[in-house]
């Protein structure tokens, strides 16, 4: 199998090598503006620096073309459509909602292009709904939680109160964190889902969880939302009687300063904070804060990876649509976040896990790792695709 | 067997606990003094000039960035001072830029300017603010927690509580027992008549105008360090302001005061005891006031 | 001291007066009669400045009469509506003391105003809408007498009132008459119009269509029939 494997690389490394270099057309389809404007930046100039740091090791070459989806479903929809049929795009990159994932989801399948997520973590996108074209370089929702049920349990956590929004990821991120806190002995012993992108005041639910007789809060927030919710909970002085943890958003590298002191102590699990150490991440860090003057989030690192896969894919031997999609779900590689690897059953990305503080350094505020917790491709969850083709 | 226990309810221990009561009592009384802040200036326009001014919260927006950014320089005392001052000066541009000259022209037209200079407002803090929430660190006399009502309670809460007061009480006296307070509310009764009477109608009006954007501006502040400062901050606070305006109905101090306690109040409360129903309980709430009473609690004119 | 000429005006589109042309004495009372629709409210509405004037000129003590409704009133015109235009949201007091505060220094005062029209006084603390229609046309013109005006100008003072109220409203304006107050009157009730008024002009379609004295209107039979329907 390896050998075979590794056989196919070289005869595609030599007829890369030979060939005129390939061109590849690259659609990336990002929120440039609303809500979401921030995180697509962040993973644009995460694309941006993979192909600065890697775009040399292949022959092929990248025309990017950008579109924004506003976060907009139906804008998402005209903005695939044109990348697709108009700019003749050979695959596309981006999506950070998940509501915009669904919309593209059929035309890129039926197109047969190539999709490379680059943030939109919905469970269902690589289970039932998924596709031999769509290759998540992410997250899903429930991966990244996972884990943390099991370790909080081990840290001798025994009752939590849950919030998160009212909506899929929300429910997906602590979905996946009750069942394997619950399997290892835990108790849930209550759990509001608060009104999504609606809630301004979270200080009725935190007095709600303060009463519940709960040893902790596993929340998940994110952006704006998990901005409120860190301050607020700092301002009703919970932290000791209440000890925070959450899913790794909540105090993401791109927002934990705005979150201040409030977001010291906090614990969180996350595929990717900065700090982690080893080699590939600093180049990742060190390239990144030369170019946007702060340490990269998780969504730069999506980003990241996605160019890295791309280029991978090329290096191969991928040219066109096809072979980029073939290619795209064996990739595999050492990035900034560990080992990564495409599980081709879902097409979904198999990286470790980290569980992190956040602490105060004299320069601010920063990720301290306490934990790697083992990589775990995701249950097929109702995917059913065709093997891929060696 | 955990699987049991899996309920958004509250437990028997919390509901016969007074302290958690009272919390929740406070925190609803501190939402609902954040959309007075709101709502008030809203109304009022609305109520004296039948204006429609939807960017309204827009301003709210604004003010939290000028006070991030005045807060960082100076502090958030100063913040609190000139960031309200910077958002009537916006006001300003607003008015002669834009409602004056619409005054005349439908509430249709008005409501399509006004929301589209939701967004303009929008981008234009984006490109000066950039994309990554901002934030405002409680000033540390307002940090810590006070003993209220036999609850530990968040300083800073208490803080816009009192604020809340204090700019409620300030208004009604001015409303209620000033010369100026007289001739805004004959102005809202009839502005025709007021204008008989010597009064400068317009000049009052944009006066007025400022003050409500002040308040608005104010309201942005007082929420920055509670919130994130966001550009979208300006979308999700209309829903709330504009249900708050249309429960107590439009023009009135009065109607502001109860429909921002009602909101307030209906929304902490809703989250607790019904969580699965929060979200939908106030517009519930708002359907029946439009069908009991369209005109709304307290409206301006009977 | 008032001076309509060739004045054309309306509501938006619609064109009521054609060519206006009405002076008023000081020191006297003008009535300016004529059926429903003639267009005499729309006369008095031009004057206050709530209605634009479309061509002609109005001049007040022979200069042009200010544009804007509140310089007009700062200039020495008071107003009482047709409809009395009483503020719901106000107080008795606060009505009156809207005009007094601003228009002060006059011979006009609270007191004097309650000494004419001593009901008000029992309600000062009441609010505007609690009062009776009688009670509401003399705060309206209580409230006008407060600005200290050069001018009075009351429209249909004595509509819907009840006779004996109509009485007291006309002994008191021909009280202030006496007094030397300038005045310009709408009205429909020709007895109380004529016993009030030094100068009639009756207007039809906008414009006017006889002018004379009182008492030449009382005996002018034909003029009462054709224009007023007496």
């Amino acid at each position: 199998m390896k050998t075979t494997t590794l056989a196919a690389l070289g005869l595609a490394t030599t007829i890369a090598t030979t060939a005129t270099a390939e061109d590849i057309k690259v659609g990336l389809l990002l929120p440039y503006s609303g809500v979401y404007a921030a995180l697509g930046n962040e993973i644009d100039a995460g694309f941006e620096l993979g192909l600065e740091q890697f775009g040399s090791e292949t022959d092929a070459t990248f025309e990017i073309v950008r579109e924004d989806t506003e976060v907009k479903p139906p804008v998402a929809l005209g903005k695939a459509k044109k990348l697709i049929l108009q700019e003749n795009v050979d695959v596309i990159a981006g999506i950070v909602s998940s509501g915009v994932l669904g919309a593209v989801r059929d035309m890129v399948h039926g197109a047969a292009v190539p999709l490379i997520v680059a943030n939109a973590g919905n469970d269902g996108a690589t289970g039932a709904d998924c596709s031999p074209f769509i290759t998540r370089m992410s997250f899903s929702n429930g991966q990244v939680n996972r884990p943390m049920g099991t370790w909080m349990y081990e840290q001798g956590v025994r009752k939590v109160y849950t919030l998160a929004p009212d909506y899929a990821a929300g429910r997906q991120m602590i979905d996946a964190f009750e069942a394997t806190f619950t399997a290892a002995g835990g108790e849930i012993v209550g759990q509001d889902f608060t009104p999504f992108q609606k809630t301004q005041d979270f200080g009725p639910y935190l007095t709600h969880a303060k009463s519940s007789g709960a040893d902790a809060l596993y929340v998940f927030y994110a952006g704006g939302e998990a901005i409120s919710f860190v301050k607020q909970y700092d301002s009703f002085g919970l932290k000791t009687e209440l000890p925070l943890y959450g899913s790794g958003f909540l105090t993401s590298s791109l927002y934990v300063n705005a979150q201040g002191p409030a977001a010291e102590g906090v614990i969180a699990v996350s595929h990717y904070v900065p700090t982690i150490e080893n080699d590939a991440n600093a180049k990742f860090v060190d390239g990144f804060t030369a170019n946007v003057g702060r340490a990269p989030s998780e969504f730069a690192v999506q980003g990241y990876d996605a160019a890295r896969a791309l280029i991978e894919a090329t290096k191969a031997g991928a040219t066109d649509r096809a072979s980029l999609a073939n290619a795209l779900r064996q990739v595999t590689f050492d990035g900034p976040r560990g080992t990564l690897s495409i599980d081709p059953a879902t097409n979904n990305i198999v990286q470790p896990i980290y569980t992190y503080e956040t602490v105060a350094r004299a320069d601010g505020l920063t990720q301290k790792v306490l934990a790697q917790l083992p990589s775990e491709a995701d249950p097929a969850n109702g995917c059913v695709m065709d093997p891929v083709s060696h | 067997m955990a699987g049991f226990f899996h309920v958004g309810g509250g437990s028997p221990k919390m509901i016969t606990d007074l302290g958690f009561w009272t919390l929740q009592a406070l925190n609803a009384l501190q939402l609902s003094m954040l959309l007075f802040l709101l709502s008030v200036g809203l109304t009022v326009i609305f109520g004296l000039m039948h204006f429609v001014n939807l960017a309204h919260g827009a301003l709210y927006a604004l003010g939290a960035y000028f006070a991030a950014s005045v807060a960082a320089m100076w502090g958030y005392w100063a913040a609190l001072l000139l960031a309200p001052v910077a958002v009537a000066g916006v006001g300003v541009l607003l008015y002669s830029g834009f409602i004056q000259r619409m005054r005349k022209s439908g509430p249709m037209a008005q409501v399509l300017v006004t929301f589209g200079l939701i967004f303009v407002l929008l981008d234009m803090t984006r490109i000066v603010w950039g994309d990554l929430p901002l934030a405002i660190e409680v000033p540390a006399m307002l940090g810590g927690r006070l003993a209220v009502l036999g609850v530990e309670y968040p300083t800073y809460r208490v803080f816009i509580i009192v604020l809340g007061l204090v700019v409620l009480g300030g208004l009604a006296f001015v409303l209620g027992r000033t010369q100026i307070g007289a001739m805004i509310r004959a102005g809202v009764d009839n502005d025709e008549m007021a204008a008989c009477l010597g009064i400068n109608v317009e000049r009052l009006f944009f006066c007025v105008f400022c003050v409500g954007c002040a308040l608005a501006g104010l309201a942005g502040v007082v929420a920055a360090p509670l919130l994130s400062v966001t550009p979208d901050m300006s979308l999700q606070i209309l829903i709330p302001t504009l249900i708050v305006i249309v429960i107590g109905g439009l023009g009135s101090l009065k109607g502001a005061v109860a429909g921002s306690l009602i909101y307030g109040f209906v929304q902490t409360f809703g989250a607790v005891l019904a969580p699965q129903l929060s979200s939908v309980l106030i517009y519930a709430l708002l359907a029946a006031v439009l069908v009991i009473k369209p005109v709304g609690l307290f409206p301006a004119k009977g | 001291m008032l001076e309509l000429n060739a004045v054309n005006s309306g509501y938006g589109e619609t064109q009521v007066l054609y060519g206006m042309n009405v002076t008023a004495q000081p020191g006297r009372v003008l009535a300016i009669l004529g059926r429903n629709g003639a267009g005499k409210s729309t006369t008095l509405k031009t004057i206050m400045g709530l209605l634009p004037t479309k061509s002609g000129t109005i001049t007040f003590d022979g200069a042009p009469i200010a544009k804007r409704p509140f310089d007009i009133a700062k200039s020495g015109i008071a107003y009482v509506p047709e409809t009395r235009d009483i503020f719901p949201s106000l107080s008795v007091r606060e009505n009156l003391e809207l005009a007094s505060k601003r228009f002060g220094g006059g011979a006009w005062t609270i007191e004097r105003v309650i000494d004419l029209f001593p009901r008000l006084g029992e309600r000062m603390d009441n609010g505007g809408m609690q009062l009776s229609g009688g009670e509401q046309q003399m705060l309206a013109i209580a409230r006008a007498l407060l600005m200290n005006p050069r001018l009075l100008v009351l429209d249909e003072p004595t509509e819907g009132l009840a006779p004996i109220i109509v009485k007291l409203i006309h002994d008191k304006l021909q009280d202030l008459r006496r007094e030397g107050l300038s005045m310009v009157l709408v009205e429909q009730n020709f007895g109380f119009a004529t016993s009030l008024a030094d100068d009639v002009v009756v207007v039809g379609k906008g414009q006017v269509v006889w002018s004379g004295s009182a008492a030449e209107i009382r005996a002018d039979a034909e003029t009462q029939h054709k224009w007023l329907g007496v």
